[in-house]
């Protein structure tokens, strides 16, 4: 198990270099000083000194060749000196401590909705395939793939905000406004999930090893439980891990929609104020999110599958 | 995972949904709705939302015609060698802190500003000085009648001497009618009224700003009722409030134009006639009509008519295509091959027209312009890039027509506006507006009004330069920008600026 892991995280180190150094580039290739936005934040003042410039220049090495400043730029990184926003004059790092909890908050409860009503529904529909259910889950599924997330972000609105009044239309004063744009965010995870586990779940229980333990005489619900799902909900967690990265950088369009001060924001907003520094911290979070869910699905293959233990050990 | 647990999961949410019943917006507390998120809490760096929401106040103030009024300084004149403005400060004003309003503290606060902001960054400005308790002096590098329009912007808005030595200012004291509460990064500003304001002390007990980018949003708050003014609206979103009851929609024209731009040094239109056929080749009423919805008017000149600076002789030109052609035929211009577009010397009249996207009404409105000129013969094709690269070519003289906004008057005072788009010193290098074109006598007339100070003196002279501008045509005013605000039944005395510089919260009243 440690060395399975081991070996996965080690699997990560040219991504994350291959990520550390698009993100680099994008510092080099965007007009802008970062010596002088660092100095004006932390001056604060509009025009630094031109000798502080210079100073701060040398000491960020940006005089020297890429690879050093790459190198140098990296350590820092490390360090957790992710320069200063150009917009706010505060530090990167506090912009994203201040963005991330939203957003992981919102693609968290996203992903729980979809949890707690897509799979039960999706087994459900699974075991009885062509039943009421399952056409009824069909049905959800199809509207919502194909309702776009900010147009049921609006209905959510309309109907629970403006006619029933018993939720906010928009801002983040409480955890009770995450609820309708998690909602929004989770409703195309939720219909694939669905029909993902309905389909799933029914080809399992076309396999041998089922009609084995039905003839066996086991009931059905310990086989549903403890050999059926087992073996279906693989794809599915693979599917939704996926997903879940997807959903935190997704969550963009939700986020100006409801007005969160999320991820999602915070990047636009760089993006439009050619913010350097706040884009390359964003992207590098987008990045590291998606890589510990890639490492989090493969533990779980791991512990669900034998025959990956197999293959390890 | 059983139906009995599947059942009180979904049980427990719908009761945490109900218990977390929001309240909508309570007594008399002032709920406003923008699109704007101030970047900072220090007003010396990023001043328009402090001062819009009436946390500071400037030594000099705008009123509704966009000219210039006594703000925290009662007067103001300036030397005979024009270097030396000298301010007479309010009597009796304290800040929020309690300390009082002194010459020394605003000298302490403007040079903290000129040191953050980069808005007096083209002010000659050499010193501040406080001889007396109510005397201010700001002494100059070289005479620059613009100064007090400077005084007026949210940058040099006066903060208390402790706050200033907060450094990175995170509670902005100032002397407005509203005092500096809390913010919240992307999500809101709270205040709550100056019992002790020396100027009309608010009705309402406080104001909650909450920043919503998206404008269907905040139409949606505002039915709901979390807020009771939503701050600039699309028409698309106006358009349903117009007719609904318990709102009103109000429209204020504001400081920034549609213009064209003509390339003067290549092509077409170096020929003046030929930019004047242009003029009367478009219609401008349909642009408002079909394009913006019917918001917003057509423009005759730089300076909307609500303006102190504009020249109310000059009228939108007419359509009329018939003059357009005759105009053109005269420039030499006439369709020989019958092809229905026009040519001179073999060479056909086919342009290119220049725009962004990020003012989203301009690629439309392109189009509408592209078919008017093709019914007087003048084939148009659309270039649409991001608004650097777009002026990036303008700069490069990349273009025959320029589409775009411009807004007129970020300092309240007409200077800077005449020396970029208009003087010859602006319009030779890059900028937005006339592209190489000059007129001596605009030259000389803008220099001049730059050492004027009183006021109509200094129009008289804007008014024949916006007068030669519309003869010669280095530009057509196409329609100007119209804000619209929305609010609901509860909201008494709200009304909006010109120049966007405050929302004038004190004079709101709920019922």
């Amino acid at each position: 198990m440690k060395r399975f892991i081991l070996l996965r995280l080690f699997q990560t180190i040219p991504v994350l270099i291959s990520i550390t150094f698009i993100a680099f580039l994008l510092m080099m290739v965007t007009p802008g000083d970062p010596a002088e936005i660092n100095l004006r934040a932390m001056m604060n003042t509009e025009s630094p000194p031109k000798e502080a410039i210079e100073q701060m220049r040398m000491e960020m090495d940006l005089d020297k060749p890429w690879y050093i400043q790459y190198y140098s730029w990296l350590s820092r990184v490390l360090h957790g000196d992710l320069g200063y926003s150009y917009q706010t004059r505060k530090s990167t790092v506090e912009e994203i401590l201040r963005a991330f909890p939203v957003t992981f908050l919102l693609s968290s409860i996203a992903m729980l909705f979809s949890i707690i009503i897509a799979i039960p529904i999706g087994i459900l529909a699974g075991i009885h395939p062509n039943g009421k259910l399952d056409h009824l889950s069909r049905g959800i599924s199809i509207i919502g793939l194909s309702i776009p997330d900010f147009f049921l972000g609006i209905l959510g609105i309309l109907i629970f905000s403006i006619t029933l009044k018993i939720l906010p239309v928009a801002g983040y004063k409480g955890p009770e406004y995450l609820i309708l744009p998690a909602f929004a965010l989770s409703i195309s995870l939720f219909a694939v999930t669905m029909r993902l586990m309905r389909t799933s779940m029914a080809e399992v229980l076309e396999q041998e090893y089922i009609r084995t333990a039905i003839s066996k005489g086991l009931d059905r619900g310990t086989i549903i439980r403890r050999h059926a799902l087992k073996n279906a909900i693989v794809p599915v967690l693979t599917y939704m891990g996926t997903q879940y990265g997807w959903l935190f950088g997704g969550a963009m369009i939700i986020e100006s929609l409801f007005a969160l001060p999320g991820m999602g924001r915070l990047f636009v907003d760089a993006a439009a104020s050619r913010d350097i520094m706040v884009m390359q911290a964003c992207i590098m979070v987008f990045a590291i999110i998606f890589i510990i869910i890639n490492l989090c699905i493969d533990i779980s293959y791991y512990l669900l599958d034998p025959r990956m233990r197999d293959t390890h050990e | 995972m059983d139906k009995g647990k599947l059942k009180f999961i979904l049980l427990g949410l719908l009761l945490l949904i109900s218990l977390t019943s929001f309240t909508a917006a309570s007594s008399n507390i002032l709920n406003v709705g923008g699109p704007w998120s101030p970047k900072t809490t220090d007003p010396h760096i990023d001043g328009y939302s402090y001062q819009r929401l009436g946390i500071i106040d400037t030594l000099v103030d705008v009123d509704q015609d966009a000219a210039l009024i006594p703000g925290l300084a009662t007067n103001w004149q300036v030397s005979g060698d024009q270097l030396t403005w000298t301010f007479t400060l309010r009597d009796g004003v304290v800040f929020h802190d309690k300390t009082p309003f002194t010459a020394a503290a605003m000298k302490k606060s403007l040079e903290d500003s000129l040191v953050k902001s980069k808005t007096f960054a083209n002010v000659p400005i050499k010193e501040i000085k406080a001889p007396s308790d109510n005397i201010l002096e700001i002494v100059l590098s070289t005479p620059f009648s613009g100064l007090p329009a400077f005084m007026a912007k949210g940058e040099s808005g006066a903060l208390s001497p402790d706050c200033i030595d907060q450094g990175d200012i995170t509670r902005p004291i100032g002397t407005g009618p509203f005092i500096f509460e809390s913010f919240t990064p992307k999500e809101e500003i709270r205040t709550v009224k100056n019992p002790n304001y020396w100027g009309k002390v608010p009705s309402v007990d406080g104001v909650v700003y909450t920043s919503i980018p998206d404008a269907v949003t905040r139409s949606m708050m505002l039915q709901s009722g979390e807020i009771d003014i939503s701050l600039i609206n699309p028409p698309e979103v106006t358009e349903k409030f117009q007719s609904m009851a318990g709102f009103t929609v109000k429209d204020q024209p504001i400081h920034r134009v549609r213009i064209m731009a003509y390339n003067c040094e290549e092509g077409p239109f170096t020929d003046k006639l030929v930019r004047q056929a242009i003029n009367y080749a478009i219609d401008r009423q349909a642009l408002v009509t079909y394009v913006m919805e019917g918001v917003g008017s057509p423009a005759a000149s730089t300076f909307p008519p609500e303006f102190f600076w504009a020249n109310k002789d000059l009228q939108p030109f007419p359509y009329n295509p018939d003059q357009a052609k005759s105009l053109l035929t005269q420039a030499g211009w006439t369709d020989s091959n019958n092809d229905g577009i026009l040519d001179k010397n073999g060479e056909k009249f086919s342009i290119t027209l220049l725009t962004y996207p990020e003012r989203a009404e301009l690629p439309p409105m392109a189009e509408v312009i592209q078919d008017q000129l093709k019914k007087v013969g003048i084939e148009v094709e659309i270039v649409v890039v991001d608004v650097d690269s777009s002026n990036a070519r303008r700069n490069k003289g990349d273009f025959d027509i320029y589409l775009l906004g411009r807004g007129l008057l970020f300092t309240p005072d007409p200077d800077e506006v005449m020396m970029t788009d208009y003087h010859s010193s602006g319009t030779s290098g890059d900028g937005w507006c006339a592209y190489r074109w000059s007129n001596p006598e605009v030259d000389e007339l803008i220099e001049k009004a730059r050492g004027i100070i009183d006021p109509s003196a200094r129009k008289s002279l804007y008014d024949r330069v916006q007068e030669i501008v519309v003869d010669e045509a280095p530009v057509s005013y196409l329609n100007y920008y119209v804000n619209q605000d929305i609010y609901s039944d509860r909201v008494k005395g709200y009304r909006m600026h010109p120049t966007e510089l405050s929302y004038h919260l004190e004079e709101v009243s709920l019922s």
